[in-house]
């Protein structure tokens, strides 16, 4: 489980603004946000690789700030622009990662590798961008962690292997209960597909949390045209934005426009077009 | 800390053409300087110093926030360095001091004392590269680090070369009521044995190694990402 806490960091052009976040245990939870929203100051903040100004951040039930070596072994990562140096091979990895974890399940490394058709003798600068990102994955999942930390691990992947690789994060969940994720992406689809609650951050600050499912069939777009936008209840409404024909609006209440507004234009919407009505519109 | 060594060793032997160009070069050293002293400083030198810059290769690709979720502290992390890069030095020193000493026997170069003493100065790198090198890799990265160790050893050379100027430099002093002209830099240097100057030496460097260690820690606890 992690907690994070009125987490704030201030940079000279960006600040992290009192971030309050928890990820529940057996639970799968997404990050998303725009380029420069804060999602990977917040996972920096979350394995100590940024000191925050305030705010405190506990994984399983203890502070960071006070974690040994045994406790950042129970956490899985994935940065995106970070990993092992690109002269180290498959092998060496292995090698490394079996002297530093006692959970280090090598079997499975291996295995996990050859499956995704990773050459273990190979230099990592020789692999493509999406073999990287399986590694890493891989990496990761390999020392029985009971939390994943994973920024941005499906980037550079093709389809097919992105639904691989997200079954490899899902089945991990649900081997053990107590294990929970936090995942950031900027493919939609796979945040909708795999998490049980997503946040959404927009310039340091979180804008939204919701359960997916919520989000999935709870939430809708409402167009509206200009005329009709003042004689709207906004009651339900999160944001909106100005259109060429009028306002598009963001409820989380479709039910009740759709009873008390028959006429009303309301469309089904996905985590994209959600985030464009949070960060391009006006919130409510 | 295990995890760590095992990284660095495997970074060190990824560097197989130089250390094979070293060899070499050692080799052929062998039959023209008839010195077995040099190689020892040669290979030992090389080694403390390769043993030291696998900071930098660390750095590369953003590599050490990754490193840094491993399960070590910070510490750890600075301590791995600098006993990579010593224990690095160190068995080079031993290996190359072997192959010197059976060649110092059959080839007849020196005395057995002599040598032993010659190799232990070797010691003295053995400490100060990594104490130079690392603190200044961790503080101004790969690129900028390389213009900071060229400015220190500037500031060496430039003391040394400052030092060199006392020697045989005469000063007017009253001894017994008479004035005489006193050459300090010989007597103070003839006061001492070779042994005596190496000691000191030696124990400086190492004071050297436990304060740069002290600060590299420093360093790498306020790294940010």
């Amino acid at each position: 489980m992690i907690e994070i806490k009125n987490l704030t960091k201030k940079y000279k052009n960006f600040t992290l603004d009192n971030v309050s976040m928890t990820v529940e245990d057996g639970r799968i939870t997404g990050f998303i946000g725009p380029n420069g929203a804060g999602k990977s100051t917040t996972f920096k903040a979350m394995l100590n690789l940024v000191k925050p100004d305030s705010g405190e951040i506990i994984i399983n039930g203890k502070n960071i700030k006070d974690f040994k070596e045994e406790d950042k072994a129970k956490i899985g990562v994935v940065l995106t622009d970070s990993y092992f140096s690109d002269t180290f091979s498959i092998k060496d990895i292995a090698k490394i990662l079996e002297a530093s974890y006692k959970t280090f399940n090598k079997e499975f490394f291996v295995s996990q590798c050859e499956k995704f058709g990773l050459p273990d003798k190979k230099k990592i600068r020789e692999f493509s961008s999406g073999m990287k990102a399986k590694l890493k994955v891989i990496t990761a999942l390999s020392y029985n962690t009971e939390v994943l930390i994973l920024d941005e691990p499906t980037v550079g992947l093709d389809v097919v292997v992105r639904e691989d690789i997200l079954n490899c994060i899902r089945d991990y969940v649900a081997e053990d209960e107590k294990r929970s994720v936090i995942i950031s992406s900027h493919i939609s689809s796979d945040i909708e597909k795999l998490c049980d609650d997503i946040y959404m951050i927009y310039e340091g600050k979180i804008v939204l949390h919701e359960e997916t499912d919520k989000l999935l069939f709870e939430y809708a777009v409402l167009k509206i045209e200009e005329e009709e936008f003042d004689k709207v209840d906004k009651k339900y409404i999160k944001a909106f934005r100005k259109e060429s024909y009028g306002y598009e609006c963001l409820t989380w209440q479709k039910d009740f426009y759709s009873e008390n507004y028959p006429s009303m234009v309301i469309e089904k919407t996905g985590i994209d077009e959600m985030m464009m009505i949070m960060i391009k519109g006006e919130q409510l | 800390m295990k995890g760590l060594i095992v990284k660095d060793l495997r970074l060190f032997l990824d560097q197989k053409v130089l250390i094979f160009i070293g060899l070499v070069c050692a080799f052929l050293c062998i039959f023209t300087l008839k010195d077995p002293s040099f190689i020892i400083g040669y290979l030992t030198i090389m080694a403390s110093c390769m043993g030291a810059v696998t900071v930098a290769y660390d750095e590369m690709n953003n590599g050490r926030a990754y490193i840094f979720t491993l399960p070590y502290s910070r510490e750890k992390y600075a301590v791995s360095k600098y006993v990579f890069a010593f224990g690095l030095g160190m068995v080079t020193l031993a290996a190359t001091t072997v192959i010197g000493l059976v060649l110092n026997v059959i080839m007849k170069y020196d005395s057995i004392q002599n040598f032993l003493l010659g190799a232990a100065g070797f010691l003295i790198p053995v400490f100060l590269a990594p104490a130079v090198m690392i603190p200044i890799s961790l503080k101004f990265g790969h690129a900028r680090s390389r213009i900071v160790l060229f400015i220190v050893m500037g500031f060496v050379i430039a003391i040394v070369t400052g030092l060199s100027f006392f020697d045989g430099v005469a000063v007017s002093v009253v001894e017994e009521e008479e004035v005489v002209q006193l050459d300090l830099f010989n007597r103070f240097s003839q006061s001492l044995n070779y042994l005596q100057i190496m000691t000191a030496g030696i124990i400086g460097s190492a004071v050297a190694f436990a304060a740069s260690l002290a600060l590299s820690i420093g360093i790498v606890k306020k790294m940010q990402f």
